[in-house]
């Protein structure tokens, strides 16, 4: 304890003095944080935990590592630091509708398209611990779009992946009364044409990668029977998929399991039905991997961990509450190189709470992205 | 023999259903034949009010709470749920729940003091007080909390395993000050203005009827005399003729004090008596003065066109006659109407029944505040979504605020959530205003996560240990009901939760839930 925990005044000096010398030592390019607790979002919870960042990745994190002379270090001595949260389906940043209604397959529509990186929305959505977003396109389509996963805050460089998947939906929300699909049975009808069309073309569209294996599809499926459709053309077409909203899934969880299809579940509020809130449990149990989304701007990203919090409430262990946060949903957009878990080589986003994430008392205190603070929790709020 | 036994069948099974439907909701209290008394010992008891007893023991029996502390003895019949490692708690408190309303209860068009939401309790919302009771909610005040105006009288009610019971009647007046739906604010300002003229006509109502008692006991003192006197005078002459004029002013005085108890008088009615009217007209007037309006016209005119026949002219004629007959200042006050809504308007008036004012916007608040002030009324904010704004006013003015709800899951700016501030409790807290969280919700599930409310509002900046009070002891005082629950303390009704873990952790659920002494929930 005594080469960390004592001696701060030395470190201080020690630090002055290479500010000093280094011409850019103002850039902060390698900084240690301390906190009593690091919960990595892959399930390890390390104490007293020392978090080495250097260029805005995690070059390391252990309990009680040993610090450079002359690294920063900040302490958060109280607190519990976790990986940023990532939200697998929104629409942050949206600043016109992200629906092209008239036809109900867009492909080539892109979220990257219409979002305004400095919306405010976002600096909502990491005030509640988000760091990192997906922006999907056209909820009211059948086939709705690319969409994107960007951070919440940053000068610079805030896309993490443009493409990285396609918006889809069996929903009655693609249907529509002024334009084909009208109907489920209709909606079945378009979507197995597009994908055959899709497997015989060559082109590089983005139908003919999801045919191929090359993106994945998140699709939009409620009820057990569309979750059952969903399921099917995945089958059928062999796609790689996830499903959102699969909120009435607790009936279907062993045909998820066998598919391998993870599931996007939420937002829950305070009138959801109790059946939908043991989804997660129930999912979970079943070896299904399941990430939790607010709908933002839709719902308040402040429900993002409101829905975490319902679910532990209904029997989701909170260890996988918090993975569900985090490491699942940045797996699910294929982004968990970069995001979504406090571990060697990811970027340094980090939310620093002042206990469990996941426990509704406890506040966050700071953000980081890329290493950077980028909120921090007004005195006295 | 067998055809007599059928034909009693039907009235058997209607009396067994008449027995049902009212032991549903005024239960009388269940004994055991050999009821051994229960305790729960060694555990940490939050008291509800910030105190702690570390190892302590709760006895309880008679569905009371007849002792707790470190060191108590327990009876030796009792049986011990063992404490060690647990946290008991009272029973939560929600001042402000749609539970057991129907949406058509919840909202509520139209000023009426009279209403009452007793009446409209869903007494078979069995799976709403399930869920409830399983997430630690023993108690709910009730109320139409939408629709604008004087919403009626809120009901506070106890969830006793599969159903629910009235722990007090019109506990207090709810007034709610929001606009409604399409109502646009202008008109809930109209329909706030409605209310203060209400409240002025109360007090008018009042006078009148004190003018009435003192004009009614000044007329009996002066009959009283006239005929002490004409006794005496009779006494003297001794003439038969005068005992029959005596006996003639009797029987007018009889029909003169008939007659208008039979009218009906409405306050600054200068006119002369209207004729017996029929009882629709009656109704439609009950009504339009339920309404808040003057009906006075479509009255009369509905009075015209019902009798065909001509007003009978023997009232104003026997009026004038007794005039003439008796000394004018024996002419018998008119008796004014009974209002029972103005009865509860100057219950109100008079401090004995609290007011709450369903206020969000920060005007709305301000108009509480004012007529609150102006009426000297025991007036409580409930909602309180811009109170955080008036703070200063609203501690000054020593008015509860019961908040709600403290997490929204809508994304602003929509309309009436604008201000809306999850930190808003903790600013109340500092600045000394007696608070009380609710779920407040438009959907009697939104009850049952009370407790994720308190630990959201400890998240935005309340005291840890201030927190649990807001939901239990703070909320049985502002609702008049602090003797009965609220807090773990002899005497109290025995309600309470036995946690595994701190009551607003994550994840935690009372793993026990106690109503009047009964185990109703156990995991």
């Amino acid at each position: 304890m005594t080469s960390i925990f004592g001696s701060r005044q030395v470190f201080v000096t020690r630090i002055a003095l290479v500010l000093a010398v280094l011409p850019s030592a103002a850039s902060s390019q390698t900084l240690a944080i301390r906190a009593q607790r690091v919960l990595t979002g892959t399930g390890q919870e390390i104490l007293n935990g020392v978090i080495m960042i250097e260029d805005g990745k995690i070059k390391s994190v252990g309990p009680e590592t040993p610090i450079q002379n002359g690294v920063p270090v900040v302490d958060y001595l109280d607190s519990t630091i976790c990986p940023g949260f990532v939200e697998p389906h929104s629409a942050l940043g949206v600043t016109e509708s992200g629906d092209e209604i008239a036809h109900a397959v867009e492909p080539n529509a892109r979220a990257a398209d219409f979002y305004d990186p400095a919306h405010r929305q976002f600096r909502e959505a990491l005030a509640s611990g988000i760091t990192t977003a997906a922006l999907a396109a056209g909820s009211m389509d059948v086939v709705g779009g690319l969409g994107i996963v960007v951070k919440t805050a940053g000068e610079r460089d805030t896309i993490v992946r443009d493409g990285a998947f396609l918006k889809m939906s069996v929903t009655r929300d693609a249907l529509s009364d002024s334009r084909v699909p009208t109907s489920p049975i209709g909606l079945m009808h378009v979507l197995r044409g597009e994908l055959s069309k899709a497997q015989a073309a060559t082109d590089s569209s983005p139908l003919h990668a999801l045919v191929t294996g090359k993106l994945r599809a998140l699709i939009d499926a409620r009820s057990p029977g569309e979750i059952a459709q969903a399921l099917e053309i995945t089958a059928a077409y062999h796609l790689d998929v996830a499903l959102v909203h699969a909120d009435d899934g607790a009936r279907v969880a062993d045909d998820l399991k066998s598919a391998k299809v993870p599931a996007i579940l939420g937002p829950y509020t305070f009138d959801t039905p109790k059946r939908l809130l043991l989804t997660p449990a129930a999912l979970s149990k079943a070896g299904t991997p399941v990430a939790f989304t607010s709908d933002a701007p839709l719902y308040s990203p402040e429900f993002l961990r409101m829905t975490a919090a319902l679910a532990v409430r209904h029997g989701l262990p909170l260890d996988e509450a918090l993975r569900a946060l985090t490491s699942v949903p940045a797996q699910i957009l294929g982004v968990s190189d970069r995001v979504g878990s406090v571990a060697t080589g990811r970027d340094a986003d980090l939310c620093v709470w002042s206990g469990h994430p996941v426990d509704l008392r406890s506040r966050l205190q700071a953000a980081y992205i890329k290493g950077t603070r980028v909120f921090r929790q007004q005195a006295g709020e | 023999m067998r055809h007599n036994l059928l034909r009693c069948a039907p009235l058997f099974l209607g009396a067994l259903v008449f027995l049902f439907a009212t032991a549903a909701l005024h239960a009388r209290p269940q004994r055991a034949p050999e009821e051994h008394p229960l305790a729960i010992k060694g555990a940490r008891l939050l008291l509800g009010n910030g105190s702690v007893i570390e190892n302590g023991t709760v006895v309880m029996s008679g569905g009371k709470i007849q002792d707790l502390g470190a060191d108590i003895k327990i009876p030796p019949t009792a049986t011990i749920i063992d404490g060690a490692g647990k946290i008991v708690t009272p029973g939560f408190i929600d001042a402000r729940s749609a539970l057991l309303l129907d949406p058509s209860s919840i909202a509520v068009s139209g000023s009426d003091a009279v209403r009452s939401t007793a009446d409209a309790i869903n007494r078979f919302a069995r799976n709403e007080i399930k869920e409830a009771l399983e997430n630690g909610v023993t108690t709910v005040a009730l109320a139409p909390t939408q629709g604008t105006g004087i919403a009626g009288r809120g009901a506070v009610v106890k969830l006793k395993g599969e159903r629910a019971e009235l722990l007090k009647d019109a506990a207090f007046l709810a007034i709610n000050l929001e606009p409604w739906l399409d109502i646009k604010p202008v008109n809930a300002l109209r329909e706030f203005l409605e209310t203060k003229r209400a409240f002025e006509e109360a007090r008018k109502y009042r006078e009148q009827w004190q003018t009435y008692e003192q004009d009614l006991e000044e007329y009996v003192k002066k009959v009283k005399e006239l005929e002490e006197k004409e006794k005496a005078e009779k006494a003297k002459e001794e003439k038969p003729k005068t005992e029959e004029k005596a006996g003639e002013k009797k029987e007018e005085k009889k029909d003169d004090k008939s007659e208008p108890e039979k009218k009906d008088k409405k306050e600054g009615d200068k006119r002369e008596p209207p004729p017996k009217r029929s009882p629709f007209a009656w109704t439609l007037q009950a009504a339009a003065q339920a309404a808040g309006e003057h009906a006075e016209p479509l009255a009369s005119s509905a009075d015209e066109w019902w009798f065909d026949e001509p007003k009978p002219a023997g009232a104003d004629e026997k009026k004038a006659e007794g005039g003439e007959k008796k000394d004018e200042k024996l002419k018998k006050p008119e008796m004014p109407a009974k209002d029972e809504g103005k009865e509860i308007l100057l219950k109100a008036l008079d401090r004995k029944l609290s007011v709450f004012f369903g206020a969000q916007r920060a005007e709305a608040i301000q108009n509480a505040l004012d007529l609150a002030k102006d009426l000297r009324l025991r007036a409580v904010i409930a909602g309180g979504e811009n109170a955080h704004r008036l703070k200063g006013a609203i501690a000054e003015a020593d008015v509860p605020v019961i908040l709600g709800p403290v997490v929204r899951s809508e994304a602003p700016p929509a309309s009436c959530y604008r201000g809306h501030d999850a930190g808003a409790a903790a600013t109340l807290a500092r600045a000394k205003v007696r608070l009380v969280l609710a779920s407040a919700g438009d959907d009697p599930l939104e009850t049952r996560f009370l407790p994720l409310s308190c630990a959201a509002a400890v998240g935005h900046g309340i005291g840890p240990a201030d927190a649990l009070s807001l939901i239990t002891a703070r909320a049985a005082e502002v609702l008049g009901v602090q003797d009965r629950v609220g807090t773990l303390a002899k005497g109290k009704d025995a309600d309470l939760l036995v946690f595994s873990s701190d009551p607003l952790s994550a994840g935690a659920v009372p793993a026990t839930v106690i109503v009047d002494g009964q185990v109703v929930v156990q995991r």
